[in-house]
């Protein structure tokens, strides 16, 4: 009676139940691979059944409990799924341009995942100053090392390519994006005035449409074409450096009507004057934060220690015909067949 | 490309070829393996070599960034591989039979590619680079082992034939081809775990679902499936030997046809 009460209870620990799972996991990551827009279930369902299936497996199936090695690389498994899952909730990814001789604001960051237990709080406890920074690029532009400096309490930190910036938790990474501000102060009629940057398309990738608009605090609308003295060479290797930045801007007022002006020029327009200050340049960073990441790594590595083991007690024991006395009969049996 | 680098390719190619000839009149003949052939796959592998280290100097690189590096440079891992695996487990060498003509296809179509060098990424200057396309050859390696056992026992189980006795017995070159497969996972497994730590530092990110990471896991996946397979059910033999054929189709798909066709951060510099 007992027994047969278990008996659907020990079937969620079947092995044939984990074949079915796992062919339901592939079935769903092809699913969302070849079509993008597919919910995170079709991933998430199959995990959550194989979760199941393997926590009633470590109870029932001898053949995982009493093999420490497969018991070590499953119960890794299943603390990666719930890892993978801690992440989701506690993670967030995000983007964000700073410019040269600007300080760290959390509100320039773009979130573009964060898990529902992850506060942005957090980010307003980072402080850094974007300093200079220059890229490398050898012929045919391909892009070399990226060099970026940070101010940390007076501290000078430089990031770009394989190191990020670690602080509080998260990790600044250079992107390919960087390009060029440009710094306007307005000086209102009505006696106001204003300071602020315009930033222009990613450089080189947009060398050729490097506009923006604007409008002003008194309605008009600027397009605006940043002319940088930085040739673009195709074949030759050249720094872009953005202690060097230098160029014009072209302003267009009306269809038609274009004044170019040069750093400290003015322009007269409605309702006030516009200076063109300074050029300088942005870096574009991708930030992440996952507490979880070192239990990522050391939980992996335990799991592929437990497999290995696992091999090594099953197939090591087993003799493998290698260069010895066996094989050389081997190859006489064969050479004399 | 210099000229040096090109004539020791070629040649390769021609002693690859010829290791197959060699290899597929024996069993067609049903004569036993003669000697020439471990000394040709030797020679072939050895010319490879000279050619990669020949083009690595004037690059002043690696082998890591176009089709045809990467052609190149699993010509000379998968072979010394697989030499290594000739020469120490005796009793896999049926396998040559299959992996001696696909390294032959392998270094043709490397032929077929542009051989122009182009510039390493930054993100590739890293010991990470060495360990994850390290770990990666060898899985692959391995694996290619148990594909040539499963192509053979295949035949042999389909096409009858007198050269097919000088072979092993088919349950010990099937247990032989498991055992490849076990390792390869181990080493996929490896593969995933390096990649995934090289990925967050390079790319801020340890996992993106990107077209070679997705059939990566596939792959992985597929052939988790495969041993689970094995010990769920007593599956026909020959049922093992079409799951390891397509874990190894797989597997060549991701490393030879996914990073040449998606625009990911794999496939270089951006
Ligand atoms: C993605 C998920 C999984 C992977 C990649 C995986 C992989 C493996 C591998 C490689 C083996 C060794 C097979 C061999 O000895 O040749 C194994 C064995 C085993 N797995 Fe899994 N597994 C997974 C999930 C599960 C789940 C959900 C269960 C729960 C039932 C499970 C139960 C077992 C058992 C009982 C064995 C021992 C088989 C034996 O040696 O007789 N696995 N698994």
């Amino acid at each position: 009676m007992f027994q047969s009460a278990l008996k659907p209870i020990q079937s969620l620990a079947s092995l044939k139940l984990s074949f079915v799972a796992m062919a339901a996991l592939l079935a769903g990551i092809l699913y969302s691979y070849f079509d993008q827009s597919q919910s995170v279930l079709w991933l998430a369902i199959p995990l959550l059944v194989l979760a199941v299936n393997l926590l009633f497996a470590m109870v029932y199936n001898p053949r995982i409990r009493q093999n420490s090695g497969l018991l070590m690389f499953h119960i890794c498994l299943l603390a990666l799924a719930l890892l993978a899952a801690l992440g989701q909730l506690t993670s967030m990814k995000g983007r964000l341009e700073i410019m040269q001789g600007q300080v760290f604001d959390s509100k320039q960051v773009t979130v573009v995942q964060q898990g529902p237990w992850h506060s942005l709080q957090a980010l307003n406890k980072i402080v850094f100053e974007q300093s200079d920074f220059q890229v490398d690029y050898s012929q045919g532009l391909r892009r070399g090392a990226t060099h970026s400096q940070l101010l940390v309490n007076g501290e000078s930190f430089v990031v770009g390519d394989n190191l990020p910036f670690n602080h509080q938790g998260y990790r600044f990474y250079t992107t390919s994006n960087k390009g060029y501000a440009v710094m306007l102060a307005w000086f209102g009629k009505d006696g106001k005035a204003i300071q602020g940057a315009i930033h222009f398309p990613s450089f080189p990738l947009y060398d050729w449409k490097q506009d923006n608009q604007w409008f002003t605090p008194a309605g008009q609308l600027l397009n605006m074409t940043f002319i940088s003295n930085k040739q673009v060479a195709l074949n030759e290797s050249w720094q872009l450096d953005s202690s060097q930045a230098s160029g014009s801007l072209q302003i267009e007022t009306a269809p038609g009507v274009q004044q170019i002006l040069k750093p400290g020029q003015r322009l007269k327009l409605q309702g006030g004057e516009l200076e063109f200050v300074e050029v300088r340049m942005w870096m574009g960073y991708s930030v992440f934060y996952n507490p979880w990441l070192v239990w990522f790594f050391a939980v992996s590595l335990v799991g592929v220690f437990g497999l290995t083991w696992h091999y090594y007690l099953k197939l090591g024991s087993r003799k493998i015909v290698t260069r010895d006395t066996d094989s050389v009969r081997a190859e006489h049996v064969i050479n004399n067949a | 490309m210099l000229e040096a680098e090109k004539a020791f390719f070629y040649f390769s190619v021609a002693v690859f070829i010829t290791a197959t000839i060699i290899n597929w009149a024996g069993l067609i003949f049903n004569k036993p393996l003669p000697k020439t052939l471990l000394a040709s796959i030797i020679v072939a592998v050895l010319a490879a070599a000279i050619s990669i280290t020949l083009r690595w100097l004037q690059a002043g690189h690696g082998p890591f960034m176009t089709l045809y590096d990467v052609l190149l440079s699993n010509l000379f891992t998968l072979g010394f591989i697989f030499l290594l695996t000739y020469m120490l487990v005796v009793r896999s060498r049926p396998a040559a039979l299959f992996v001696l003509p696909l390294l032959s296809l392998m270094a043709l179509w490397a032929a077929t590619t542009d051989m122009a060098p182009v510039l390493l990424p930054e993100t590739y200057a890293t010991v990470l680079l060495w360990i994850h396309v390290g770990v990666g050859k060898i899985f692959l390696g391995l694996c290619l082992t148990a594909f040539g056992l499963a192509a053979v026992l295949l035949m042999r189980y389909s096409i009858p034939m007198a050269g097919f006795k000088q072979m092993p017995a088919t349950t010990e070159l099937d247990e032989m081809a498991w055992r490849f497969m076990a390792v390869a996972f181990v080493f996929h497994s490896l593969m995933l775990i390096s990649g995934a730590v090289w990925a967050q530092d390079a790319w801020g990110r340890f996992w993106a679902w990107d077209s070679l990471e997705t059939w990566a896991f596939i792959t992985w996946l597929v052939l988790g499936l495969s041993l689970h397979a094995r010990v769920t059910w007593s599956l026909p033999a020959w049922a093992g030997w079409l799951m390891i054929i397509l874990v190894f189709m797989l597997a060549m798909l991701t490393f030879l046809g996914v990073p040449f066709s998606s625009i990911g951060p794999h496939k270089g510099i951006m």
